[in-house]
């Protein structure tokens, strides 16, 4: 089963959340996600394309934090 | 405004002001409890395509044939028909219509991701009717406010097994967890919009107080007995966190909140019961 949709929804969901809260933080923070796993999927070339890049986006994530 | 252009805004704009409704609810702060397991118990974790052992296997097509949204259930497509019967002869303004439009489609979106699951877990039962067996879906919708109580507590009920399923043993279902557990939330508030809508003019807070005996027991069962000797082996198998007593505490207590915001009188609880 391909969950790469359903991915894409929970991390533009909860964009949507954050917006409607208010906050802005937590907005840009999940829109970024987002992009990153749009980055690491549709957007790289074929041989690069991981089965799932719901960990890798997580761990681009973290590493911004730091 | 003729109706088409109401529907072809709405549509253009891409959403209603309120649509999806889980977008304002999860905004005010997570709106479900947490879930706790109680009990030691192993850890599973089973993957599509992995062997699954006998009882669970068992189990979680039990699990799967409640649940029933799954687009080869014809009992499914048949009660969705019901729903756009009802709004198509019931519905109060052409808001409320697009409002309905939405939640078929989002219903459909999971009889896709729960049929996906299926065929991961058994090609037959992909298309395995399952006419649903719960009373709660049954009950006559008569009216608007029916409709409301529906949407307000059966879906709420979804919600709280889809919150359940974030921990589950079977990875798919935890994976799809989030997108049904906020889309049936949004269902739920739907509902809860619609008496609100209802309960504004005294006659309609009436009949929503009158109907409230109906759909609150109704609620209350769809969790089960609290004696279910399959309880304890769904959660020794990570299938469920909490055994049926609790989840239902946790739902009551959800929706007494909700429904004494709306100045509503609770019935007993264990009044027109059939599931205790």
């Amino acid at each position: 089963m391909d969950f790469r949709h359903i991915e894409l929804t929970d991390l533009l969901s909860e964009a949507l959340i954050a917006v409607e809260a208010g906050d802005r933080v937590r907005a840009e923070t999940a829109l970024r996600r987002a992009l990153r796993w749009v980055e690491a999927d549709w957007l790289a070339t074929p041989s690069d394309a991981p089965a799932s890049t719901a960990s890798t986006a997580l761990a681009h994530d973290d590493d911004e934090e730091d | 405004m003729s109706d088409l252009d109401v529907i072809r805004d709405a549509e253009e704009r891409g959403r209603t002001e309120l649509w999806p409704f889980w977008r304002r609810a999860y905004a005010d702060g997570d709106p479900l409890p947490a879930f706790t397991c109680r009990v030691s118990r192993p850890r599973h974790r089973f993957d599509e395509g992995d062997p699954l052992p006998e009882e669970y296997r068992g189990l979680l097509l039990k699990m799967l044939r409640h649940e029933g949204e799954r687009a080869g259930n014809k009992s499914f497509l048949g009660f969705m028909a019901t729903c756009l019967d009802l709004a198509e002869a019931l519905f109060p303004t052409q808001e409320m219509k697009v409002l309905k439009a939405e939640y078929l489609a989002e219903e459909l979106k999971h009889a896709i991701m729960f049929h996906r699951l299926a065929v991961g877990l058994q090609h037959d039962f992909a298309l395995r009717d399952v006419p649903y067996a719960h009373y709660a879906f049954h009950l006559p919708r008569e009216t608007w406010a029916d409709d409301a109580f529906f949407h307000f507590f059966v879906d709420l009920n979804g919600a709280f097994h889809a919150r359940d399923w974030r921990e589950s043993s079977y990875v798919p279902l935890a994976k799809m967890s989030a997108t049904v557990e906020r889309d049936e939330l949004g269902h739920s508030e739907m509902g809860y919009y619609f008496l609100i809508q209802i309960c504004g003019e005294r006659k309609g807070k009436a009949l929503v107080q009158h109907l409230l005996g109906k759909w609150y027991p109704a609620a209350l069962d769809m969790f089960g007995r609290s004696d279910s000797p399959n309880a304890p082996k769904f959660i020794q198998w990570g299938l469920k966190s909490v055994d049926n007593a609790e989840i239902r505490g946790l739902y009551k207590a959800y929706v007494d909140r909700k429904l004494r915001a709306l100045d509503l009188e609770l019935p007993d609880e264990r009044r027109n019961r059939r599931f205790l």
